[in-house]
């Protein structure tokens, strides 16, 4: 299944919360919403703590290329 | 002329052989012309303005003075069309140029190739310029600004690579946002030069981002540098950056020195932030509302799911308060006895139905606990259905229809003038209060 983006993650959420609290829904439907739901904000949350944060540096190379490379953190501190 | 002749002996009397005599002034001139164009080809120079005066060709006039020497300047209509600053006289600027040496008139001025205000007043009164010429062109209107990007991974920034802003910015990103990463395009932010450094970077970062694949783009920039005097922060009032900030593909946020510092840039961002520590906070803190956002849709899903449950469990009460009622009454003194009177259904028969509704509301129960729904409405409808049926037979059915119901003295149902004799007291039920009667004769008749 692919991934769905942040943005279309929470509009889905959105819609399921709205339908749960309309209350209209029979209980099995409002079961099977309640497990997508959670599902989805827990797919979200682990995607976020996954996530890795890199440091680059915008280059240019000689035939003018324009590229990134990493830049360390720890010597920009002096 | 007879000076000139004198002067002319003596030098060619002391030349002796070598034929020596002087320069004509063309070639002093031209000699100097050469040196000083030479020597002086690109000066930058500080001073007041004065004499300030844009002649009917289009090119200024006007003097640089620092209180003790003053120099004499030209801003060709060919160059001065580029400058978006107009000098006026009083203010202090700043002018690169090369020296000019008027043959012609033995005078010396500065050809000015570009310039700067320096100094609070010519800051002040350039800035308002800017500010006005953009501001009428719409540049700040608020209808541009674009909304930050929901949710922001990959951010670019515009400041030098070893000053406070680009430390400041970190440092809040590694604390607060877990999952942003940064792409720095490097920039001189201050001296000469460093309006157009920005504004490169600032392009090289929508260049680089429109050849990226959609999982990797920048969501947004933060152009900006740390705190520092006017002249300092002059480049983010520069009015080809500005431009290059309202066309960048990627929204970008203003960040410039502190938080009363305001600059052109600020303007025409798409959201100004006092400080760069405030601007990565503003990044950070949309990924806090994100997560914020999760951890309050599960609280929501949950308590919906506890509603939907509670709402069960009252229609499933309710429900079965109404069939124990409605068997209740059924089961009341009056229509048993009309039900026996009728002998059309025996006691036990009622007693029977009154089980079966019973069962059935018990399984009811069951399935409502079950959470079927539908099958709760479908037998709310049979009950209703049933209950129709039973008022049917109700004797409070029968009085409404104008029959009345005859007691005896005891409350005993008379059905037969047998059962009465003449004298006795009666009582007589209608569908609306009871008579009091006497029986003053009887005809026992035939069943």
């Amino acid at each position: 299944m692919k991934e769905l983006s942040f943005e279309d993650s929470l509009s889905a959420l959105e819609k399921i919360v709205a339908k749960l609290e309309d209350g209209e829904l029979k209980l099995d439907e409002s079961l099977a919403l309640f497990e997508k739901g959670i599902a989805l904000s827990r797919t979200c949350r682990e995607r976020l703590d996954a996530a890795e944060r890199r440091i680059e540096i915008l280059s240019r190379s000689a035939d003018g290329e324009l590229y990134t490379k990493d830049l360390d953190a720890d010597s920009l501190r002096n | 002329m007879s000076g000139s002749t004198l002067f002319d002996a003596i030098l060619q009397e002391e030349g002796g052989e070598d034929v020596r005599r002087p320069m004509t002034v063309s070639e002093l001139n031209l000699e100097i012309g050469a040196r000083l164009e030479r020597d002086f080809s690109s000066v930058w120079v500080e001073g007041e303005v004065v004499g300030f005066n844009v002649a009917a060709s289009g090119h200024w006039y006007f003097s640089l003075n620092d209180g003790t020497s003053q120099i004499r300047c030209a801003c060709w209509k060919g160059t001065n069309f580029r400058i978006r600053f107009r000098p006026k006289n009083g203010i202090s600027i700043r002018v690169r140029g090369r020296i000019n040496f008027w043959r012609e008139r033995g005078e010396i001025s500065l050809s000015v190739d570009s310039l700067e205000p320096s100094g609070e007043g010519a800051l002040a009164a350039a800035f308002q310029q800017i500010y006005e010429r953009l501001d009428r062109e719409g540049l700040f209107s608020p209808e541009l600004k674009r909304p930050l990007p929901f949710f922001p991974r990959r951010i670019g920034v515009v400041t030098t690579k070893s000053g406070a802003a680009f430390h400041d910015i970190l440092t809040v990103i590694t604390r607060r946002a877990r999952s942003v990463s940064v792409v720095l395009a490097p920039a001189l932010v201050q001296g000469e030069g460093a309006a157009d450094s920005i504004r490169r970077a600032l392009v090289a970062l929508n260049d680089y981002n429109r050849g990226l694949d959609k999982a990797s783009k920048l969501d947004v920039l933060i152009v900006g540098r740390g705190g520092g005097s006017p002249e300092d922060l002059w480049a983010f009032n520069d009015e080809t950056l500005a431009r290059a900030i309202r066309a960048s593909e990627i929204p970008v946020i203003s960040a410039v020195g502190h938080e009363i510092d305001t600059t052109i840039a600020d303007h025409v961002a798409d959201r100004r932030a006092a400080t760069p520590s405030d601007a990565a906070a503003i990044v950070a803190a949309l990924e806090e509302d994100l997560i914020a956002y999760f951890e309050s849709a599960e609280e929501r899903i949950f308590n919906a799911i506890e509603n939907k449950f509670a709402t069960l469990d009252a229609a499933h009460s309710l429900a079965f308060e109404r069939l124990v009622n409605a068997s209740t009454a059924i089961c009341s003194t009056v229509t048993r006895r009309y039900l026996e009177a009728a002998g059309k259904l025996t006691i036990d028969g009622v007693r029977a139905r009154v089980e079966r509704l019973k069962a059935r509301s018990e399984m009811l129960s069951h399935r409502l606990a079950a959470g079927a729904n539908a099958t709760f409405v479908k037998n709310q409808t049979r009950f209703g259905v049933m209950t129709a049926k039973l008022d049917a037979l109700s004797p409070l059915a029968a009085l409404s229809r104008g029959y009345s119901v005859t007691l005896d003295g005891e409350g005993k149902l008379v059905t037969s003038a047998d059962s009465v004799e003449e004298g006795d007291k009666l009582k007589i039920r209608l569908k609306k209060g009871t008579l009091d009667a006497e029986v003053l004769a009887k005809d026992v008749g035939s069943e």
